[in-house]
């Protein structure tokens, strides 16, 4: 039922924004992937002492004003900050001005799981410590979700551009990133901006450790002896448009989308689903129109908890069979940045792909044998990528799955 | 109807006029006022008056274990849904469902981080509230009760949530991705949304709550199409005025449609807020924009305004045998900036 050749546009990647814990923006971003940094530290955004643990993947030395110039960085909670940033960052690799955006029916689309989830936190310290009559106006206008994407439309001036928030929680990126790709192959729009953002938060610290699912120091995906995900913090976003507008304008072209595919387990709250999450690979694979032999990379949903890994390897082998093309989890070195995750994966399977690459997977000691996959331990390899897969499951049953493709690649 | 946009095929509501589309449309077109006294012993709020969901007992309306802990916005959700759903055509991997929405239960998300700081761990959280956590869970309760594989997605909006969520469902179905989505927005009355209404600029009393959904297919399907979703457009206004950023939206939505203003059936005002109207009667005569009466009666429903809006288009509409083949905007202007608008052109009245 996937549309007919004639009518899809090819949709590539012109233009890539990052803000992470192992580097701000896509060329420290890069390095990173490639000398396997970790971003794990101390957590300085809460008071974490109480906590069982107190480690997770912060981003530093962010200096919002360095991108944000048309809105006062000030004005916007975090989430916002990180996703206008990377947003900025998009734009000017792109061609910045050259663009011409402002005159092009665009869409921004931003996933998250929590929003501006610092400020609610902070709204709800209020509330405990003084009362709610004493609740900060100024946090109370930032706490709306859809404001990740409208602060992004401000900031760049675009008027003419639908911009929402999907919040599908830990694979938000993946189906906005999804959602855009479809709107540039339909020509709903001329271009899309689109990723996910999400700050660290005391709240989802403490839910994932209420889960029993936060490691005590360190993120170790498909190890026979994980223990769990760092939560982490971060933004990608991308910017789409189609291949003759890119060709026309003369823009670098980073890789080709070629495809996605999105559905939902229905099953459990928690509990990925092995055969809907083989189901969603095969769905991308097909909307991609490759075949398991032809993909060279798989980045991993990988949160490195015991039964997302061994769930997800199972789903994969039930699509690649026994040997499936090298599986990593970038979440070894970003840990779970939530909704910001698969979006960030996407921009790492990108610069995989250009820089020739596969980003390993980082703390790795042992494979445990029930996942059964080559997860590149420890140190990036040098690779000729074509066809990359980028996994985003969620908590809800909500998977979606990207393939990427080298642009030009020979079919 | 023979374009390519898709088209409704059936809605549902749960709303302060009570449970139920029918409710819902007898409310409509009667003009009763849902506004009450809040009871201070079961809600502790600034407002003096709210619009809410009548004989709300999860367990009973929803039926089932497990859901006496879920929170209000997945329950709306679930009993909207649930009268929307049928078995074949709504449920399955060719089946979606999205939901628009503020962002989820706030109620829940600030529960969990008070719990987060009073108890005598930090992370001694209700565990059986952890999945309302997420603005997900209404989205995914939905398929899981009624399984739903294929697309489930949750877009966070203002009071335009609908209309995003309409403009992304049908994308859904030009690209393929479904044969049927149901797709509408919710929002709960709870004491932290009321606070934070409160403390927010542009919020105007009482709050209201509630959900409304609509069954989203190409027209190839066989069933009865109620109206065509001709177009939906939007736009971020950049300064403080909306106005020229309305009119613009509805100007492309006519544009869309091949439609003169003077052939607009009826204009719905989401909030019925100044900017609406001052904006509105510059473009059509004021009967055009009393032929259907607003959503005021259910208060301020946050995400759930535009489904809403939307609704009362379908409650006029199923009474009124002139209405058919007629095409109807639907506006609304929220404070943080969106304007959006969604064109329909009715289907043949009942």
């Amino acid at each position: 039922m996937t549309m007919p050749v004639e009518v899809r546009r090819r949709v590539v990647v012109t233009g890539m924004g990052v803000v992470s814990s192992i580097g701000v923006g896509v060329d420290e971003f890069a390095d990173g992937l490639r000398s396997g940094r970790s971003g794990a530290s101390p957590i300085t955004a809460f008071d974490a002492s109480e906590f069982p643990s107190d480690v997770a993947c912060e981003v530093r030395g962010f200096e919002p004003d360095q991108w944000i110039h048309t809105v006062p960085a000030k004005s916007l909670g975090r989430a916002s900050q990180f996703a206008v940033a990377a947003a900025r960052m998009a734009v000017d690799d792109a061609g910045g001005d050259s663009c011409a955006l402002g005159d092009r029916r665009g869409l921004v689309v931003i996933g998250t799981t929590n929003g501006e989830s610092q400020d609610l936190d902070r709204l709800a310290e209020i509330e405990v410590a003084e009362g709610a009559e004493r609740m900060d106006p100024a946090l109370v206008d930032r706490v709306s979700a859809q404001n990740l994407a409208l602060s992004v439309a401000r900031e760049l001036r675009l008027s003419d551009v639908d911009a929402y928030v999907i919040g599908t929680a830990c694979s938000a990126g993946n189906y906005a990133i999804g959602d855009a790709v479809d709107a540039v192959r339909l020509g709903h729009a001329d271009f899309a901006l689109c990723g996910g953002a999400d700050a660290l938060s005391r709240r989802t610290f403490a839910t994932f450790h209420r889960l029993g699912l936060i490691a005590p120091d360190v993120c170790r995906p498909f190890d026979s002896d994980r223990k769990g995900i760092l939560t982490g913090e971060g933004a990608a976003v991308l910017m789409l448009e189609s291949l003759d507008s890119a060709l026309a304008r003369g823009a670098t072209i980073h890789a080709e989308v070629l495809g996605y595919g999105l559905n939902c387990d229905a099953w459990n709250p928690v509990s990925p689903l092995r055969a809907s999450v083989a189901r969603c690979v095969q769905l991308a694979l097909d909307d991609a129109r490759v075949k398991p032999g032809d993909v060279d990379l798989i980045s991993a949903h990988g949160t490195g908890t015991k039964l997302n890994d061994v769930t997800e390897c199972e789903a994969i082998r039930d699509v690649y069979g026994d040997d499936p093309p090298p599986t990593v989890s970038i979440k070894s070195m970003l840990g779970h940045t939530m909704g910001a995750a698969s979006a960030l994966a996407a921009v790492a399977c990108a610069l995989a792909i250009t820089g020739g690459f596969i980003p390993p997977t980082i703390n790795h000691r042992v494979t445990d044998p029930a996942c059964g996959i080559d997860c590149v331990a420890n140190h990036a390899v040098d690779a000729d990528l074509q066809v990359v897969q980028n996994n985003g499951l969620a908590f809800g049953g909500d998977n979606a799955v990207l393939v990427l493709g080298k642009y030009g690649r020979t079919v | 109807m023979t374009g390519t946009a898709p088209v409704i095929t059936g809605w549902s509501a749960v709303s302060p006029f009570g449970h139920g589309r029918t409710a819902f449309a007898a409310g409509v077109r009667s003009g009763r006022p849902t506004a009450a006294a809040v009871d201070p012993d079961r809600w502790s709020v600034p407002d003096t008056q709210a619009c809410l969901v009548p004989d709300f007992d999860v367990e009973e309306i929803v039926g089932g274990k497990g859901l006496r802990h879920l929170d209000r916005a997945s329950t709306l959700a679930l009993l909207a849904v649930g009268e929307l759903v049928e078995q074949g055509v709504d449920t399955g991997h060719r089946a979606g469902v999205v939901v628009g929405t503020t962002s989820g239960s706030v109620q829940t998300e600030m529960d969990h981080m008070r719990d987060s700081l009073v108890k005598s761990r930090p992370h001694f959280l209700n565990p059986r509230t952890l999945a309302s956590g997420s603005m997900n869970c209404a989205a995914a309760q939905c398929a899981m009760r009624y399984d739903i594989t294929g697309p489930n997605t949750t877009v966070a909006g203002g009071r335009s949530a609908a209309f995003h969520a309409l403009g992304y469902s049908g994308r859904l179905l030009a690209a393929g991705r479904a044969d049927s989505v149901i797709v509408g927005a919710v929002e709960e009355y709870s004491s932290a949304r009321s606070w934070l209404a409160h403390h927010s600029r542009g919020v105007e009393p009482p709050l209201g709550e509630g959900g409304a959904f609509f069954r989203l297919e190409p027209r190839s399907t066989g069933r009865t199409a109620l109206a065509e979703v001709v177009g939906v457009e939007t736009r971020v206004c950049l300064d403080d005025t909306a106005h020229p950023a309305l009119v613009d939206c509805v100007r492309a939505l006519l544009r869309k449609g091949s439609v003169q203003a003077e052939d607009v059936w009826a204009v719905v005002l989401t909030t019925s807020s100044e900017s609406e109207r001052e904006a509105m009667v510059d473009l059509f005569p004021l009967e055009v924009l009393t032929r259907v009466p607003g959503v005021r009666q259910i208060g301020d429903t946050g995400a759930a305004s535009s489904a809403f809006a939307i609704a009362s288009v379908l409650s006029v509409a199923e009474r009124l045998p002139e209405s058919a083949g007629r095409s109807v905007v639907v506006v609304s202007s929220d404070p943080n900036g969106v304007v959006a608008g969604v064109l329909l052109r009715l289907a043949g009245s009942l």
